[in-house]
């Protein structure tokens, strides 16, 4: 049953990614804004909202695991900057790989730091 | 609107094996280190970047390479995880987390293309 709820999740996950990406142009800004709103959205989620609202755990199984997992990618992330690379861009590697990492620390951090503060309102304690 | 069902029935696939990798890591891997994403981000990168260099047709592409590979990596899990060791003081393995998942990712992501060159 878990996978049947994973796969739901998955193909909208994956379908909205392809949306978003092929608005890409000349720099792959698709793949990077759906990586760095999934990190956040993902940390949101699992750490605190699945604690402060009356979620079922297959629901944040699908929505973590199925929707945001398939809707961030690291394989195309690699290819991208590989392809810049091999294109001799490579300031434009270098920004899309310091983009990545610095941006998704930083959202998972802003998703862990608004979800204490959303539980701190609910009054729930961890 | 059949490239959307294209990525997404592919991606679905990808999904429920990270998923089922995942699970069996819980099971049978007591290592206090994300080798599951790990594993997963690092053949996915290697494998999508083979299959980009041979050329495929725009939809075998986007149903393998954009649905199953992209449901298959992950940046979210990958990114939580590292903020997760950050938060629990876990700096070393942080760092070592992080640097592997770029570097050897860029590299698998080579190995693959190289693959794909020699035929």
């Amino acid at each position: 049953m878990n996978y049947v709820v994973v796969a739901l999740f998955a193909f909208c996950g994956g379908g909205c990614r392809y949306l978003l990406s092929s608005w890409s142009t000349s720099f792959p800004w698709g793949t990077l804004v759906v990586n760095l709103v999934g990190c956040f959205v993902l940390v949101c989620l699992t750490q605190y909202l699945a604690h402060i609202l009356p979620l079922s755990e297959r629901l944040i199984l699908g929505a973590g695991t199925g929707f945001i997992g398939a809707f961030t990618t690291f394989s195309t992330f690699s290819l991208e900057t590989i392809n810049f690379i091999q294109a001799q861009h490579y300031w434009a590697a270098l920004l899309y790989v310091t983009l990545s990492l610095f941006g998704g620390l930083a959202c998972a951090s802003a998703g862990l730091l608004v979800g204490q503060l959303a539980q701190g309102k609910a009054g729930v304690q961890p | 609107m059949i490239n959307f069902v294209l990525v997404g029935s592919g991606a679905a696939l990808g999904a429920c094996v990270r998923y089922h990798l995942g699970e069996l890591g819980k099971r049978y891997l007591k290592v206090d280190f994300p080798v599951v994403t790990l594993f997963l981000n690092l053949t996915g990168s290697f494998i999508l970047a083979y299959l980009f260099g041979h050329h495929l047709a725009t939809p075998l592409y986007l149903f393998l390479g954009t649905g199953i590979l992209g449901g298959y990596t992950t940046f979210s899990t990958f990114n939580s995880e590292l903020v997760l060791l950050w938060q629990r003081r876990r700096y070393q393995t942080m760092l070592w987390y992080c640097t592997s998942s770029y570097i050897c990712g860029l590299l698998a992501a080579v190995a693959g293309l190289w693959l794909a060159a020699i035929k």
